[in-house]
């Protein structure tokens, strides 16, 4: 009697066993996916297709992942042959018509996998083969309000996203990228990482990782920068930048993250003359003195008060992007 | 209706000057007669090589040359000198005028300012591709589809 309870006992267990082993941890997947960015090495071909103003541009990609480091050749006509060689802390761009490479700094991100995970929820969709391989595939919902979601098909074996896709907070696909075929034994050498010999390299104007002081962005300004009163819950202050661009006024630029999602704060001086007036997009809040952009890549709400124009950026619903700048003052 | 009436009415269809009863019949007709369907064809393409030529500037002593010739040929029409002293400055005082309201127009609304109300949306555009290409270095960023957005938009300028 004693010996048949235990043989069910541990047939049980061994069910149980089974049942676990097979449904993997979502968070554990997404955290593995992560460190696979800078671990293995392949080589492959994806597919990528963006919406960039309502046009959506489809790109054949060659990519090659070394240690850290990452080239992305463009193969579509209308990227002209671009490269881009990701080395975590410089991005160099290589443009073959004029045989530039232009190198920049990449901005360092405060927002961490734990941030993600901390604001989305990781859930397990289905397990799926792809390239014959197994994976799982993730999806990241944001925890509480709306927010983008992420897609993520994960190789079981060594925690490459072999797919991936991108919907704003409205559902819509934003981005899909996926590879057509990987060569895992592939070693890239260094010399795909680098800028070819001849070629011209320049620095590029855009040095996105600066972190101003608040104090010393607002005396560089000739304003006293505000920062919102209020963001939506989940968010943390990434830092304070400053924009420059041409035939336009100098900006701060103040970056809020929760992981997947960011709102930018613009601030600038209301142009002189005329320039102030309103009329491309949507009139709203209070007293309608916002006006409210929107496409598929987020949406954008605008109002001056006292000679300073505040432009919030982010892939919000529009009371929400209306409450933060509400509370610019 | 035969051909010889929908020919008569072509020119008219083709710049969009027929009513819609008209249209419909027209759109019918040339739905089963190739002889008037390649005679539109024809026309637009007259059409397109007229907007394709750039109009030329005729040369200032035109109108003089012109009107010297019909008060020679009819010295009735001759009209005294006052009048026709009056005549083509009050075109020229119209047309200065006109140009000083343009030129009023385009100082007060984009000269006047660096970011005239025009580049206010173009300005957003700018801020959103700067908002989007942050996004570079964070977690699990789809830097294949970025580097599209990073190529197919105007590069806007954050500096240290």
């Amino acid at each position: 009697m004693l010996n048949r309870w235990m043989t069910i006992a541990i047939l049980f267990a061994a069910a149980m066993g089974m049942a676990f082993a097979q449904k993997p941890d979502p968070a554990q997947r997404v955290r593995a996916a992560y460190q696979a960015e800078s671990r293995v090495s392949l080589s492959g071909v994806m597919r990528t297709t963006s919406t960039v103003q309502a046009t959506e541009i489809s790109s054949e990609v060659v990519v090659y992942r070394k240690a850290g480091m990452t080239r992305y050749e463009y193969r579509s006509p209308e990227l002209r042959g671009l490269v881009l060689i990701d080395k975590g802390d410089t991005l160099i761009r290589l443009d073959p018509a004029t045989r530039t490479a232009t190198v920049e700094t990449v901005h360092r991100s405060p927002a961490t996998v734990d941030l993600v995970l901390k604001n989305y929820r990781a859930e397990l969709s289905g397990q799926e083969r792809l390239l014959g391989r197994q994976t799982d595939v993730i999806t990241l919902k944001p925890q509480q309000r709306s927010g983008p979601t992420r897609k993520l098909w994960i190789d079981r074996a060594t925690g490459v996203v072999l797919r991936t896709e991108q919907y704003n907070s409205s559902g819509k696909l934003v981005s899909r990228s996926f590879y057509s075929s990987v060569d895992w034994k592939a070693s890239p050498p260094d010399s795909l990482f680098t800028v070819p010999e001849g070629w011209r390299q320049v620095v590029a104007p855009v040095q996105t990782e600066r972190h101003w002081e608040k104090e010393d962005l607002s005396r560089r300004l000739g304003f006293t920068i505000r920062e919102p009163g209020y963001v939506p819950p989940g968010f943390v202050l990434d830092g304070f930048h400053l924009v420059v661009r041409p035939n336009a006024q100098p900006s701060a630029h103040i970056r809020y993250v929760d992981g997947l999602n960011s709102i930018s704060i613009f601030e600038h001086r209301c142009p002189p003359g005329r320039g102030r007036g309103f009329q491309w997009g949507r009139r709203m809040g209070r007293r309608g003195n916002c006006e409210f952009f929107t496409s598929n890549e987020g949406n954008v709400l605008v109002k001056e008060v006292g000679g300073i124009r505040f432009i919030v950026v982010g892939d919000l619903p529009e009371n929400e992007l209306q409450k933060v700048i509400d509370t610019l003052r | 209706m035969e051909c010889t009436q929908i020919k008569a009415k072509l020119a008219d269809y083709s710049v969009g000057l027929l009513g819609e009863r008209e249209n419909k019949m027209v759109e019918a007709h040339l739905a089963q007669c190739p002889s008037c369907a390649a005679e539109l064809r024809a026309l637009e393409r007259v059409d397109r090589v007229l907007k394709a030529v750039e109009p030329e500037e005729p040369p200032a002593h035109l109108w003089h040359s012109i009107r010297a010739r019909i008060e020679a040929e009819h010295p009735r029409l001759q009209i005294p000198f006052w009048q026709r002293w009056f005549s083509v400055p009050r075109l020229a005082l119209g047309g200065a005028v006109a140009a000083a309201v343009l030129v009023a127009i385009a100082y007060y609304s984009v000269l006047r300012s660096p970011e005239g109300e025009a580049s206010l949306h173009e300005n957003a555009e700018q801020l959103m591709h700067t908002h989007q290409m942050m996004s570079w270095g964070d977690p699990l960023s789809d830097k294949a589809a970025l580097g599209v957005m990073l190529a197919s938009r105007a590069q806007t300028q954050e500096v240290p």
